[in-house]
């Protein structure tokens, strides 16, 4: 076997490991999964390319998170892309139907609206760290800096949520003051999910 | 620059490290000095935790189903663009440096060659790349757990649909869809009326389920039924990979759903088939017609029809015992498989013994924990008051063979707890009049003997036993009454050493019952020889030396006794209340206990207790706080006058190493938060460090095994939320996505 060969079989391997949760970590911080399968696929390209650079097998997966990262990083500062647009996480061409929409925006709208105005950094951060679960070295190592600097950009990030989420609940607030096609869908679906 | 003027900014750090485990001692004493003068700080802090949870309860995306043939043409275009990176290497070494005719000749040469291994590597990739044009390789891969059996049940209008399984894979951290467990059992039994299944045990060794469901006037109905084949050994697992890839879902209705919406003009709501075949124009859940053929080994003295409409399988009672199952016994053909969401031509073989939903006790509200099997699965116990609130709760039984469910107290105040071994552990507020506020007191009822002792020390409000006996998940904190029943107001839950306080535990077993003063709580003195006058005299002396109306099993002992009983027990309460002030957050966390050595002051250990692994320890944390204190709490962070937990369940695992708990902090709510945690034997402890299951957002009702739990999550692309399972063991966390399914109907149960 070449090594080549090796390397692509181990890629292969990462790959089936971890391509979901690269996946996802990749939606959520571009919030837009076209793109984020691009991506994806670059990632692992890129680990490929970069496979001898990996000296610690055991430390793959924050090693592709760190590309991934990166790769995120440079594409939206390449396009400059802001996105200010509810992502819902339906892939384009679909059309979601109003209770998809409106059960998706209850349970996850606020939050992932809330992560989009974070920077990009503390929302690559609190992803990380809370809904793919790194530990703190492996955190460190996804951002490329120091233990110490994780820390207070995961503590920043926080905070950062925090305030975010109370300006997004306050809006919601004035929205659902005012009577929508979305609360009446959610208030339908609660009704047929909560009978007897 | 205003972070840097922010006073607070320092503790925030803190908090967040906090929630991250890696804050020192004294940087733990800093933040809670802080914490406590600061309500900004503790408002952030129980953001940090809140925001934490939402985060861990965003479910992974399923990637796109072409995403491997992407990545493995991209690679392959990366293999073909480029030679070998060693022979690259070293060209691009000898690039920097040639500056010679010869050396860019030599590179020529090399770019010859590596055109040439190109060329061979892609025929091979090419190939390869046709082999793997199977998305099967995108997927994680699924590892061995123990095989276990797992039954989860939904309550359709055309009865009860019992669907049981077994798990013996699951996915790798992050991924959840790798694998597939297939539904390849479904059972349809009788069930009265459209309701809502509230809660579900299963013993499995004997195959027993007891389900609580709500029907739309609020009554309650507590109902047994026997799966006789169990534990039959089914096809556990079908499909070891998808074969299309990630799982994007083809139905976007749920089965369930399905099958409901679909059924009920047919089946008439209230008489479901008896035979293989459905009814003209039932096919089947899934459209599938069913032929007698795939089930040759079908009983043909099967009776023909369930009973009649409407009539719930509880108003024929005595038509046969539980577990023959012949009250009102149908079947249903199994569905297809429901993931697929069309039928099959390989649609599972259904079971050909019937069974029968059987109402041991309905139209009343149940109370306290949710009902439960004894160890050996032969009783059920639970609580109940009347409906229209006429009267308090009371515990009632229900063993194997019996028609209705017996009455095992009557004082019109015992709250089923759990049980303890063979006994149930019973919880009833009492009001101290001197104190003007309620307490709970604990007792433990031999329901063989009638036989009822006091437990002297703190043992919370429903204490849930392990299963070994030594340890106790329980409340502590305020009771308010609500006419003739008590809500929880402010609490939260610990875990305390039953074993200390059990007062049927050998009296040798005892610790310190005659020095451990704490007024009439001292450990141990529940102990009958060694009680407090007064409940000592009420309560029976000992096993052997029954009273009388221990020959009346499932009654309650004698009314003037329990009224001495409740007298002394209000006098030790009125001196306890005139010295302690009522404490609403649960104990000091752990790490404020004496650094004592685990080891320094044994107490003799069970001979007949399946945990010998720890006895109860001075120093221990728990030691420590025994007796009438709070034991340690499961919540160390919890701020429990924001946010007291008001309703909450608890689950053991069998071999009582771990439990589950779910707590929410608003009555009726049927969203909260579940974790799963380690219990440390030897240092009677939880263990803080190994987090089986961190708190994340599930519907109400939950199971858990030795090695794994089961629970409802939300479902960011489906309404109905789905079937979620971790497990742990020597080969790490493992997950895995069971099946979507309709939450309002449907509980699981290993």
């Amino acid at each position: 076997m070449t090594d080549q060969a090796g390397a692509r079989a181990c890629v292969e391997e990462l790959y089936a490991e971890h391509h979901a949760e690269i996946y996802t970590y990749l939606c959520r911080m571009l919030r837009d999964d076209e793109l984020a399968a691009d991506l994806t696929q670059e990632t692992f390209v890129k680990a490929f390319r970069a496979y001898d650079t990996l000296l610690d097998p055991a430390r793959a997966r924050p090693w592709l998170y760190q590309i991934a990262g990166r790769t995120a990083l440079d594409e939206l500062r390449r396009r400059r892309i802001v996105r200010f647009v509810p992502w819902t996480g339906e892939s384009r061409g679909t059309d979601p139907s109003a209770e998809d929409v409106a059960l998706r925006g209850r349970l996850t709208g606020e939050m992932e609206r809330a992560l989009a105005a974070l920077p990009e950094r503390q929302r690559m951060a609190l992803l990380l760290s809370e809904v793919h679960e790194l530990t703190g070295i492996e955190l460190a190592q996804a951002l490329g800096v120091s233990h110490v600097a994780a820390r207070a950009v995961l503590t920043r990030a926080r905070e950062s949520l925090r305030q975010a989420l109370s300006v997004e609940r306050a809006r919601i607030a004035v929205a659902e003051s005012q009577p929508t096609r979305g609360r009446a869908a959610t208030s339908t679906r609660r009704d047929r999910v909560d009978r007897p | 620059m205003k972070d840097a003027v922010d006073p607070h900014l320092p503790f925030r750090q803190l908090i967040s490290e906090r929630l991250d485990g890696v804050l020192p001692r004294d940087a733990t004493v800093r933040l809670r000095a802080h914490l406590a003068i600061c309500p900004p700080c503790r408002m952030a802090q129980r953001a940090y935790l809140r925001d934490r949870l939402a985060l861990r309860s965003m479910n992974p995306l399923p990637p796109p189903r072409d995403l491997w043939a992407r990545t493995a043409a991209a690679l392959d275009r990366e293999i073909a663009r480029r030679p070998s990176t060693s022979r690259r290497l070293r060209s691009d070494r000898r690039a920097r440096r040639a500056d010679s005719p010869a050396l860019m000749l030599s590179a020529l040469a090399s770019l010859v060659l590596g055109v040439a291994v190109v060329g061979t590597q892609f025929g091979t990739s090419r190939d390869d790349l046709e082999a793997t044009d199977d998305p099967v390789v995108a997927l994680p891969t699924p590892f061995g757990v123990p095989t276990q059996a797992l039954a989860f049940v939904e309550l359709t209008p055309a009865g009860l649909a019992i669907y049981q399984t077994t798990v013996d894979r699951v996915c790798p951290p992050a991924s959840i869809d790798c694998a597939e467990v297939s539904t390849t059992h479904r059972r349809l039994v009788a069930a009265p009326g459209e309701r809502t299944a509230v809660s579900l045990d299963l013993h499995a060794a004997n195959g027993r389920l007891a389900l609580l469901t709500i029907d739309d006037m609020g009554n309650d109905t507590v109902s047994v039924v026997t799966l006789q084949r169990f534990l039959d050994p089914v096809p556990p697992f079908v499909g070891p990979l998808r074969s299309d890839g990630p799982v994007v879902r083809s139905s976007p209705v749920s089965p369930a759903v399905s099958a409901a919406d679909r059924t009920p003009d047919d089946i008439d709501g209230t008489d479901p088939p008896a035979s293989d075949d459905p009814p003209e124009g039932l096919p089947s859940h899934d459209g599938v017609e069913p032929s007698r053929s795939d089930h040759p080994d079908r009983p043909s003295d099967e009776p023909d029809h369930a009973p009649s409409s409407g009539a719930s399988s509880s108003t024929s009672p005595s038509a046969s015992a539980p577990g023959t199952g012949l009250l009102s016994s149908s079947e249903l053909p199994a569905v297809g498989d429901p993931l697929l969401g069309s039928p099959s031509a390989d649609i599972p073989s259904i079971s050909p013994v019937p069974a029968a939903l059987q109402a041991v006790l309905e139209d009343v509200r149940v109370v306290g924990a949710p009902p439960s099997w004894s160890s050996d699965g032969e009783m059920l116990a639970f609580s109940a008051m009347p409906v229209d609130a006429s009267g308090g709760p009371d515990v009632y039984t229900w063993r194997s063979g019996d028609a209705r469910a017996q009455q095992l107290t009557d004082d019109g105040a015992s709250y089923f707890a759990s049980w303890a071994g063979q006994r149930v552990v019973v919880s009833r507020p009492e009001t101290v009049e001197t104190a003007g506020a309620i307490r709970a007191v604990t007792v433990v009822i031999d329901p063989g003997t009638g036989l009822e002792r006091l437990v002297e020390g703190d043992g919370g409000w429903l204490p849930a036993v392990d299963p070994s006996g030594r340890f106790a998940i329980t409340w502590h904190g305020d009771l308010e009454s609500e006419g003739l029943a008590v809500q929880p107001i402010h609490g939260a839950l610990s875990m305390i050493e039953w074993r200390a306080i059990d007062p049927f535990a050998p009296t040798s077993l005892v610790p310190g019952d005659s020095t451990a003063g704490q007024g009439g709580g001292s450990l141990g003195s529940g102990a009958p020889d060694t009680g407090a006058g007064a409940s000592a005299s009420a309560d029976v002396p000992a096993k052997a030396e029954a009273p009388a109306s221990a020959e009346a099993p499932a009654t309650v002992a004698d009314p003037a006794r329990a009224k001495a009983r409740r007298e002394a027990r209000e006098k030790r309460w009125a001196s306890r209340a005139a010295e302690e002030t009522p404490n609403l957050s649960p104990a000091a966390p752990l790490d404020a206990s004496p650094d004592t050595s685990p080891d320094t002051s044994p107490t003799t250990s069970s001979a007949d207790s399946p945990d010998t692994t720890g006895p109860l320890v001075e120093g221990s944390p728990l030691a420590t706080r025994e007796p009438g204190g709070d034991g340690v709490p499961v919540e160390p962070r919890r701020d429990v006058a924001a946010d007291p937990v008001r309703e909450w369940q608890v689950r053991w695992s069998a071999d009582s190493s771990a439990f589950g708990y779910w707590v929410t902090e608003t009555p009726g709510a049927a969203w909260g938060q579940l974790a799963v945690l380690r219990v440390d034997r030897s240092s009677a402890s939880i263990d803080e460090e190994t987090v089986l299951l961190a708190p994340t957002l599930a519907r109400r009702s939950f199971t858990l095994g030795d090695d794994r739990v089961a629970w409802v999550a939300p479902a960011e692309d489906r309404p109905d939320g789905e079937l979620r399972l971790r497990t742990w063991g020597p080969r790490g966390y493992g997950s895995l996505r069971i099946r979507e399914f309709d939450v309002s109907t449907g509980l699981p149960a290993f």
